[in-house]
């Protein structure tokens, strides 16, 4: 596997880079801001996600929602629930892999919540076709 | 280069990002309770409570993160993992079983 020793900072205050003797280290921690940074906008999206659910059910009234709403927001909140678990993960592995000084392992959960999103996103247009304005 | 960047740029970025994740929490909170009022319905006040519960929660672990590897960054010293991922993502775990829970009320 290619290395890449560019996670780390340059210790030494001369030109030359310096490579790592141990072979862990810390990487810069701008990359450490970086990849906190991409786990909270994961988790903005699970918020998204948990908050389309309550839209789908509370806002017209939890008691007068329709099992085909209430099956959309269950759908959506455990969506939202399960990339709390996948994105800390992620984070981790990343994390290791800077400190490792590897190639970023590579991820299918954009792909797969995408795709996810967009299968709810398409049921919800065919309700409302088919049922006017109510679901 | 990167080595002349001012080290409280990313930081500032960063703790913004915090912060934005706590508003949406904050949201998803008030979202629970604009809703179509059921005073009965006592789950979905718990999980409205809960969510501003971890939204401050949410707050206040970004800003001490954030000054955590910041200082770290200019002694350069080892930034540990610490639990403030975990927390978060337990917390707003947590809010998303409590929701699916009042929609399984019914």
């Amino acid at each position: 596997m290619a290395r890449v020793t560019s996670w780390r900072t340059l210790r030494r205050a001369g030109d030359r880079p310096v490579l790592p003797e141990a072979e862990e280290a810390d990487p810069d921690y701008r990359f450490t801001l970086a990849n906190e940074r991409t786990f909270l906008a994961w988790m903005r999206t699970a918020l998204g996600m948990l908050a389309g659910a309550v839209a789908l059910v509370h806002v017209a009234g939890n008691k007068h929602a329709s099992t085909t709403q209430r099956s959309l927001a269950v759908v959506l909140a455990c969506l939202g629930i399960l990339i709390c678990l996948t994105s800390v993960r992620r984070w981790q592995v990343v994390q290791q892999a800077m400190r490792r000084g590897e190639d970023l392992p590579p991820s299918r959960h954009p792909l797969l919540f995408s795709v996810a999103v967009a299968l709810v996103g398409v049921a919800v247009v065919v309700l409302l076709l088919n049922g006017g304005s109510r679901l | 280069m990167l080595r002349e960047e001012r080290p409280g740029l990313q930081a500032e970025r960063t703790l913004l990002a915090w912060d934005r994740t706590a508003l949406a929490i904050l949201a998803n909170g008030a979202l629970l309770l604009v809703s179509n009022v059921d005073r009965n319905d006592v789950l979905r006040i718990t999980a409205a409570v809960v969510a501003v519960a971890v939204a401050l929660l949410a707050a206040y672990l970004g800003r001490i993160r954030v000054q955590q590897i910041v200082d770290a960054a200019r002694r350069h010293q080892v930034v540990n993992a610490g639990p403030a991922m975990t927390l978060l993502a337990g917390g707003v775990l947590l809010l998303g079983v409590l929701e699916l829970a009042t929609f399984l009320r019914y």
